[in-house]
């Protein structure tokens, strides 16, 4: 009985009553009229779709920079990695890997100037994060336009210059990844590439995690002092981890767009680092810890809940409902771990 | 020199957006007049919802993002004044009065949620006012028009369901700034608004003076002596957000009369992006803040309001680019002026661990520097 | 709780009552229509309530007009017989809504008002 009392304490009841509501909405599915097989394959869908962006943020978390509110910037290199790649007409796979590989060149020279910067504001890393991301956007809003982007599918018709806001993938690698291997259960397609994609980057953390440099970082995240009397150069482990997760955000989002079909660039990616942020806290991280499993059963549970609720919810009432709960559970979840007493690392 | 150098780093935001809007002053191709008048439009208009920022920084608790709150207070109050169809000053008069005890309630659970955040209060109430913004919407489409009746067709979505997203205020618009409207030369002045403006701000000079105002002083200087000096700390901050709250409630109400209409679900966010840039504009940091970083603040980030995008759409020859570059002034004000305080502190810490081996003189210069 | 603080929330709260009991009364918008459906002298007016500014009434049209509480209010327009029209009324107390019809208006007597029904069409 006590061991379950402090499993609920340790795992918060926000989880809890987030895992049942989802648990609730998938029994009522059917219930009300909703195709549950086709529901699965969403919440598949969309969790390959997001998992890696949402494995972007543990670098940082482990390395004490807290939570990356800056992931945008991320995300931008991702963008130039596929409006890249587009400009050049490169398509299928050739096209993804020179996307990904391009979006790693950026994700590094980004990575490495925000890691500089965090690494300066010690202390208000995430409310600066936060704007950094925002100004980072908006600059990049500006340089979509003005960039000698000028393939004729990319930029928009009437004026020959500016990327369109939404480009469609279809030509290049649209559900490249997804279509791999992709096979049906019972009505339940499952994404198989996507999937197997993002195992491969959950499995390339993990094992990340646990090299020398992972070790350390992880060091530095829970005792400073204690890592920087060991040798350990606290601010090469934190500028480290911001490139990592910089570098993934920007994956994730070629993840996202390959998946989604579309790349949408100007003032898009400006909210993508809140939903992320959430999924990584209900699935049991905290600010100052998170680890694989958090992130796979977060991505999961956020992902079920995005997925369930409109088409359960649109059954029986109106639309918008769907929408104030993701709201309140996305906003709530955050407030609810950045209020949490962290406790004191040993 | 040195005077020279430890003003312009101790102002170095200010400065490098006041080069900014002189360079695009003659780009805009706007006329000086023009820009006064607006100025003086914008100033009355805004000027209130900056100064619901001071008392959380003088408490150390940083840029209160969760304003936002506040504003929202306000709306709720502006929709109840003209859904109930009141209009002209009195119904500025009824929504204050509905705005001041949701904004005292507000205010008060986001002082507790502050108070468990210690040290990242910024971004929590950040995040707060986003929770806060699905907590308004569940009440404005559906608890409005289901537990509270709407009475008035123009406030009713047009399926029937909650407020409308845009709602015209046009029964209370002017309700502040037209009761005595001056004419000086080309440029129209909201006597009364102005007023109601020096009244807050003779208040806040008071308010300072007060014990509560100490004691706020105090807490923001050290949390840990001002505890055992007998502060009630919690208390005390959970009033720097209440007091805020309510400002920010009243200040959306003045900002919305002067519009004239409003955003029901979006409008109170844009208060926190704006006066957040203001406030850091002017000079102030997320420690330090006064009247006279608000009044520089608010004419410095209006003037840029005004002038960046219409430079920007004609150095780009683009109106799309103008419009991205005021998101990106205003995000970036932010972002920089946080970025350079927290560097600022960086260094003077720093400055600090080695100061024992340091001379006073090359402590100067390198701060100088940063 | 000692007295002088009771006395101070005390005095807030009658206030705060007192303001809004009387913002509401004050400030309560009332419809007033202003009926130009009369074609046998048919003209466009332009009407104006309390000096606010002047609201165009078609010929024909039967359009209204917001007057802010059930008090003394004045009207001013030009009638179709060229004459200047500029009197005060007061609303009528109790009602919801009120008409004034424009070819009852005479110059020198102030105009007639009947309380009516508000409009629901929109």
């Amino acid at each position: 009985m006590s061991s379950i009392k402090t499993f609920i304490a340790d795992f918060g009841w926000p989880r809890i009553i987030i895992a049942l509501f989802l648990l609730s909405l998938f029994v009522a599915a059917p219930i009300v009229g909703v195709d549950l097989g086709a529901s699965i394959g969403d919440v598949l869908n969309r969790f390959g779709q997001n998992a890696i962006m949402v494995l972007a943020l543990v670098p940082m978390v482990q390395s004490g920079c807290g939570l990356n509110f800056g992931l945008p910037i991320g995300i931008l290199a991702g963008l130039l990695g596929s409006t890249i790649t587009m400009q050049l007409g490169l398509t299928g796979l050739t096209g993804l890997l020179v996307a990904i590989l391009i979006t790693i060149v950026f994700g590094v020279i980004f990575g490495y100037l925000y890691g500089k910067l965090l690494n300066n504001v010690k202390g208000e890393e995430m409310t600066i994060a936060m704007y950094v991301g925002f100004s980072a956007v908006m600059l990049f809003s500006i340089l979509w336009l003005v960039l000698p982007f000028n393939k004729a599918d990319l930029v928009m018709g009437y004026a020959g210059e500016g990327l369109r806001r939404s480009i469609a993938l279809e030509d290049y690698w649209g559900k490249l990844l997804n279509n791999f291997g992709q096979f049906s259960i019972g009505g339940t397609p499952i994404p198989t590439g996507l999937l197997l994609f993002v195992g491969l980057c959950v499995f390339f953390v993990y094992v990340f995690m646990r090299t020398r440099t992972g070790t350390a970082m992880t060091a530095v995240g829970s005792n400073p002092d204690f890592a920087r009397a060991s040798g350990v150069s606290v601010e090469r482990m934190r500028t480290v981890s911001t490139v990592v997760s910089t570098v993934l955000g920007g994956i994730g989002i070629l993840a996202y767009q390959q998946s989604f079909g579309w790349v949408q660039v100007y003032d898009a990616p400006l909210f993508m680092a809140f939903p992320a942020v959430s999924a990584l806290l209900i699935g049991g991280a905290s600010v100052t810890k998170a680890s694989m499993v958090n992130v796979v059963l977060g991505t999961f549970l956020f992902q079920g809940i995005l997925t369930m609720t409109p088409s359960v919810i649109n059954n029986v009432l109106k639309n918008e409902l769907s929408e104030v709960i993701r709201i309140i559970v996305t906003n709530g979840m955050i407030i609810y771990a950045l209020t949490r007493k962290t406790k004191v690392a040993k | 020199m040195r005077n020279v150098k430890s003003f312009v780093a101790d102002n170095i935001v200010t400065l490098i957006f006041l080069t900014i809007t002189i360079i695009a002053i003659p780009f805009s191709g706007l006329s000086g007049s023009y820009i006064i008048s607006n100025l003086i439009d914008r100033f009355a208009r805004s000027s209130f919802l900056v100064f619901a920022l001071i008392l959380p920084i003088m408490a150390g608790m940083g840029i209160n993002f969760a304003m936002v709150l506040g504003a929202t207070a306000g709306q709720i109050g502006l929709i109840f004044a003209v859904d109930h169809n009141i209009m002209g000053t009195e119904g500025l008069i009824l929504a204050t009065l509905v705005g001041i005890p949701l904004s005292v309630g507000l205010g008060w659970f986001s002082g507790q949620v502050l108070n468990r955040a210690r040290g990242r209060e910024m971004v929590t109430g950040f995040i707060l006012g986003y929770f806060m913004d699905g907590i308004y919407q569940f009440f404005g489409l559906y608890i409005m028009g289901w537990l509270i009746p709407i009475r008035t067709a123009q406030v009713m979505q047009i399926d029937g369901g909650g407020v409308r997203n845009t709602l015209a205020l046009e029964s209370v618009r002017g309700g502040l700034d037209k009761i005595v409207s001056l004419k000086v030369g080309p440029f129209s002045i909201p006597v009364v608004t102005f007023a109601v403006i020096a009244v807050l701000c003779l208040f806040i000079i008071w308010f300072r003076r007060t014990k509560l105002g100490q004691d706020m002083r105090a807490i923001g200087q050290e949390q840990g002596i001002s505890h055992a000096a007998g502060i009630n700390v919690d208390r005390t901050r959970i009033l720097a957000i209440v007091i805020s709250t309510v400002l920010a409630c009243i200040g959306q109400i003045i900002y919305l009369q002067n519009l004239g209409n409003m955003f029901t679900y979006t409008s109170q966010r844009q208060a926190g992006y704006y006066a957040a840039a203001a406030i850091l504009v002017g000079g102030a940091t997320v420690s330090k803040a006064s009247i006279k970083n608000v009044f520089i603040g608010v004419f410095l980030v209006h003037a840029l309001y005004i002038t960046t995008p219409l430079a920007g759409k004609a150095l780009f020859k683009s109106a799309m680019v103008g419009q991205y570059m005021s998101d990106f002034i205003n995000y970036g004000i932010i972002a920089s002026a946080l970025v350079l305080h927290a560097w600022k502190n960086k260094r003077a810490a720093d400055l600090a661990r080695a100061g024992l081996r340091m001379s006073a003189e090359a402590q100067a210069a390198a701060g100088g520097v940063a | 709780m000692n007295l002088r603080s009771l006395v101070v929330k005390i005095t807030l709260a009658v206030v705060y009552l007192v303001l809004a009991v009387w913002a509401y009364g004050a400030g309560k918008g009332y419809p007033l229509y202003i009926d130009n459906t009369d074609l046998s002298k048919p003209t466009m007016l332009s009407v104006v309530i309390d000096g606010k500014s002047p609201v165009r009434v078609r010929e024909g049209a039967y359009t209204e007009i917001m007057v802010k509480g059930a008090r003394k209010h004045t009207i001013s327009l030009v009638l179709p017989s060229g004459a200047e029209y500029r009197e005060t009324f007061r609303f009528p107390a109790g009602a919801q809504a009120a008409e004034i019809r424009v070819p009852e208006l005479a110059p020198g007597s102030d105009p007639v008002v009947r309380p009516v029904l508000p409009r629901q069409d929109r």
